[in-house]
């Protein structure tokens, strides 16, 4: 059983990597991507999941593990293995400002389509992998909103923790929550 | 509703009158001719830019491009990995079929571009992947998953394909009499020709197919035979272009004609499987160039051929109720829509800008309308919601996770691919804002495209005429200089467009100065005359005004710009019944022209003959409620002429309200 952390870029994926790593969880991280002011805490990121349209054979290494892999990449894992897939969801407007800010600290160029072209279409592709995981029998899915999270924390992971059966030491895993990574919300 | 009632709809693209008219004059295009005979015929004006697949969709839609969402020839594939040809997946609005089996018509369409993959519909659908031979003649030929809807039928109808390989001298020769002396090794001409007849006629033979097995209320089939002869074959077709070596000449000259009248013959089979009672409707997306309006040379951009495309195609109808041997003026491609769903007795949606061609029924008709069919819901043969998508925000989105670091970025060539394919998109939605007088949206589009490509003039000339139309003449100035600047030696068009800027700053002393240039450069420069013209008018010199328009109309006779042109002269002149007719000329050819039908409306109050021209003022308000020029005369119409002070009272009110949103300039 393989556990996937996904959503769209900003919408709390990293954080979950953490809470599931404090938690007890193993996770599959090379750390080629370092903390940076976008992610203090670091991002738990696998390179090799952003070739995973053509190359999966990296997947056995995250048997037993929890990987990222984006909202975008989900169809391309293969269904001869089992998952658990945490899905997070988090305020589009949010996630749009702090994908902008990210760009920007990481001299990126920004979209040439308007914002709200971005919005329908990331949210329309959100839903189609949510559709695609739920029709589908190897993925249990399990959807996080980002905001209750912070808010609800301990509440919050317990109720994800026994949903997915993780196996989690709750309240190690809400400690990693830091009222200072919920930023960017409304232009802060 | 008449569940009998049955419409067999082709098109031929790239099919045009002016190279039509003589053949069937010659009695060499029968089939046409009939319908012609029984039925009403016109121009249908085309929309900018002119490409297939855009054009077809606005015929079935009804709609603009940017409303339909078809942009070009290829999209970016999902995932961001590459380029692929454009797939109706991204079409974001119902076609007529669509509507037709929301509302219990059964429905066939073959070859419609583009198709792929074939829309569920309650008939047969066969999208244009179908007739593509993909593999060497001899060895296995696949057909696309998605060919053939129901899939059920993939099998028997991927017999009807024919491959360029199984072509014979028979069906070559009567398009090139003397192939036998065409080195093949040196000249692959005969190449692309086997590969258009083999084309049209695997449409043709699974069209003829369906029409036979199938039943229906409507069928639409497209050929796009006539257009790929006129792109491979115009330059060779009579008279003689310079440049062209005799021996080559000789050789392909026929081959247009040829390509005409195979058309005309499967269009005669088509009708012998249709009875009397079937509406037959005939029409192209637009002309192609066959005289001396020919251009010499294709630019080197993706859509480069379409600078052959003329701005008419044809209009041809004819069945139950349908005028016999009659034109129709002033149609266009999105009237092609509405004018299906009226012979339906369906509403027309709010939604679609065009208009149901009424003047080609013999009775008066009613219309109803509703706000827009995209809001009515039922099973209407369009693929699922999660199968249709928008390749360009996609695009946008799959380049936000590229610079995220999200994921992988594809190798240059791919990433170059893409986002040429963006920008070509780009730069059609562009032009499809300037066709619509949409000038302030194309503005932030070309900006972008001139930023990235100033050295592109295609982009850099359209961004400056699109800042002429938006009032920014020193910006559109700027930009015309660093053409200057970076060409060698400027050319024709560009005085030109240096002209037309100080014609728009009012400097008519110097436009006239840099149109000259532009006359000694080229004196048959297409609409160099035309803008001659407004200059004298504006400098009041109308009889030279005349000479320019009707230099510019031996040049190009369907110019409504001209004739307008012209209406202007004859009302300087005051020869208002020919004012009139100039006016009635350009609407006429294009019906969707304001200006127009405030000329005619003007025409007709100088005539005295007020109630014409109340009728004329309130199409040109309908069209720009802004034109005050219209108010004002309607207010003088009634206020002085009709004694009706309410309605005199009206306009006062609104020539107020438009004044104040004007800044107090009417």
């Amino acid at each position: 059983m393989i556990t996937i952390v996904s959503g769209l870029p900003r919408s709390g994926t990293s954080l979950m990597m953490q809470i599931l790593s404090a938690g007890g969880m193993e996770i599959l991280t090379d750390n080629l991507r370092p903390p940076d002011v976008n992610n203090p805490k670091g991002y738990f990121e696998f390179e090799r999941t952003k070739s995973l349209a053509k190359d999966n054979s990296w997947l056995e290494q995250a048997e037993n593990k929890a990987v990222k892999v984006i909202a975008q990449l989900v169809k391309f894992l293969p269904t001869d293995h089992s998952y658990k897939c945490i899905v997070m969801d988090r305020n589009i407007d949010e996630i749009l400002l702090s994908q902008s800010r990210m760009i920007t600290a990481l001299g990126g160029n920004q979209s040439t389509v308007t914002n709200e072209i971005l919005k329908k279409t990331f949210m329309e592709q959100l839903s189609k992998v949510k559709h695609f995981l739920a029709a589908n029998q190897q993925f249990n899915m399990y959807v996080v909103n980002y905001n209750e999270l912070l808010s609800g924390r301990e509440a919050a992971i317990s109720r994800l923790n026994e949903a997915l059966s993780l196996g989690l030491d709750v309240d190690e895993a809400a400690s990693v929550i830091d009222d200072s990574l919920y930023r960017n919300r409304g232009g802060r | 509703m008449d569940r009998k009632r049955k419409l067999l709809l082709i098109g031929w693209d790239a099919a045009d009158w002016k190279v039509i008219n003589p053949l069937m004059d010659n009695g060499m295009m029968p089939a046409l001719e009939s319908l012609v005979n029984d039925g009403v015929v016109g121009n249908l004006a085309t929309l900018d830019p002119p490409l297939s697949p855009m054009m077809w969709t606005s015929i079935s839609t009804g709609k603009h491009a940017d409303q339909h969402g078809i942009l070009g020839f290829t999209e970016p594939s999902p995932e961001g990995r590459g380029v692929r040809p454009v797939m109706v997946t991204s079409r974001k609005v119902k076609a007529v079929w669509n509507i037709l089996m929301q509302c219990g018509f059964k429905t066939n369409v073959i070859g419609w571009w583009p198709s792929h993959p074939a829309e569920p519909i309650n008939g047969i659908a066969v999208s244009n992947f179908f007739q593509k031979a993909t593999t060497e003649y001899g060895k296995p030929w696949p057909m696309a998953p998605g060919t053939v809807y129901p899939p059920s039928l993939a099998d028997t109808l991927k017999e009807f394909r024919v491959h360029p390989g199984e072509l014979t001298a028979a069906h070559i020769l009567p398009f090139v009499p003397n192939a036998a002396r065409i080195d093949q090794d040196k000249d692959r001409r005969l190449v692309s020709l086997s590969k258009i007849i083999s084309e049209i006629s695997s449409i043709q033979a699974v069209g003829t197919w369906v029409l036979e097995n199938s039943e229906w209320n409507f069928t639409a089939i497209y050929f796009d035979g006539i257009d790929h002869f006129c792109h491979g074959f115009m330059r060779f077709h009579p008279p003689q272009m310079k440049g062209v070596p005799d021996e080559i000449f000789e050789l392909y000259k026929g081959v247009v004609q040829g390509g005409y009248i195979y058309h005309d013959m499967m269009l005669g089979r088509l009708l012998d499987l249709v009875d009397e009672e079937t509406t037959v409707m005939l029409v192209s997306d637009h002309g192609f160039h066959s005289d001396h309006l020919r251009p010499r040379g294709i630019p080197d951009e993706p859509a480069g051929p379409a600078w052959e495309h003329r701005p008419y195609g044809i209009f041809v109808l004819k069945g139950p109720g349908i005028k016999k041997d009659e034109r129709v003026y002033g149609a266009n491609l999105l009237d092609v829509a509405p004018t299906i769903l009226t012979l339906f007795d369906l509403p027309i949606g709010r939604d679609m800008p065009g208009k149901p061609l009424l003047q080609a029924f013999e009775e008066t008709l009613e219309i109803s309308y509703v706000d827009s069919w995209e809001e009515i819901e039922g099973e209407c043969g369009m693929h699922p919601k999660d199968i249709q998508r928008d390749p360009i925000a996609e695009q946008a989105a799959m380049q936000q996770l590229i610079e995220l670091g999200y994921i992988e970025k594809p190798d240059e060539n791919v990433s170059k691919n893409i986002e040429r394919t963006v920008e070509e998109s780009q730069f059609y939605l562009a032009r499809v804002y300037i066709n619509k007088n949409e000038h302030s949206k194309a503005e932030p589009l070309l900006a972008d495209l001139y930023a990235k490509h100033p050295e592109q003039v295609r982009f850099s000339f359209n961004y400056a005429k699109c800042l002429e139309s938006v009032g920014k003449l020193d910006e559109a100035y700027e930009v015309v200089s660093k053409i200057i600047q970076a060409e060698k030696k400027p050319y024709p068009q560009l005085f030109l467009l240096q002209g037309t800027l100080e014609y728009a700053k009012k400097n008519y002393e110097k436009a006239l100065e840099f149109l000259k240039k532009a006359q000694k450069a080229d004196s048959e420069l297409p609409q160099l005359h035309r803008q001659l013209g407004f200059v004298y008018l504006q400098m009041r010199r109308p009889k030279d005004a005349e000479a320019a328009f009707y230099k510019a109309l031996d040049n190009d006779p369907e110019d409504p710009q001209t004739h307008y042109g012209l209406a202007l002269v004859m009302a300087r002149l005051r020869k208002h019944e020919e004012s009139a007719e100039y006016s009635l000329n350009a609407i006429g050819l294009l019906y969707h022209f304001p200006l127009a039908h405030l000329r005619l409306g003007i025409a007709l109050a100088r005539l005295g003959r007020y109630e014409p021209s109340i009728e004329a003022f309130e199409v040109s308000l309908r069209m720009a409620p802004g034109l005050v020029e219209a108010h004002k005369f309607l207010r003088y119409i009634y206020a002085y002429k009709l004694r009706d002070a309410d309605r005199a009272g009206r306009h006062e009110e609104a020539i107020k309200s438009l004044t104040a949103n004007a800044g107090g300039q009417a």
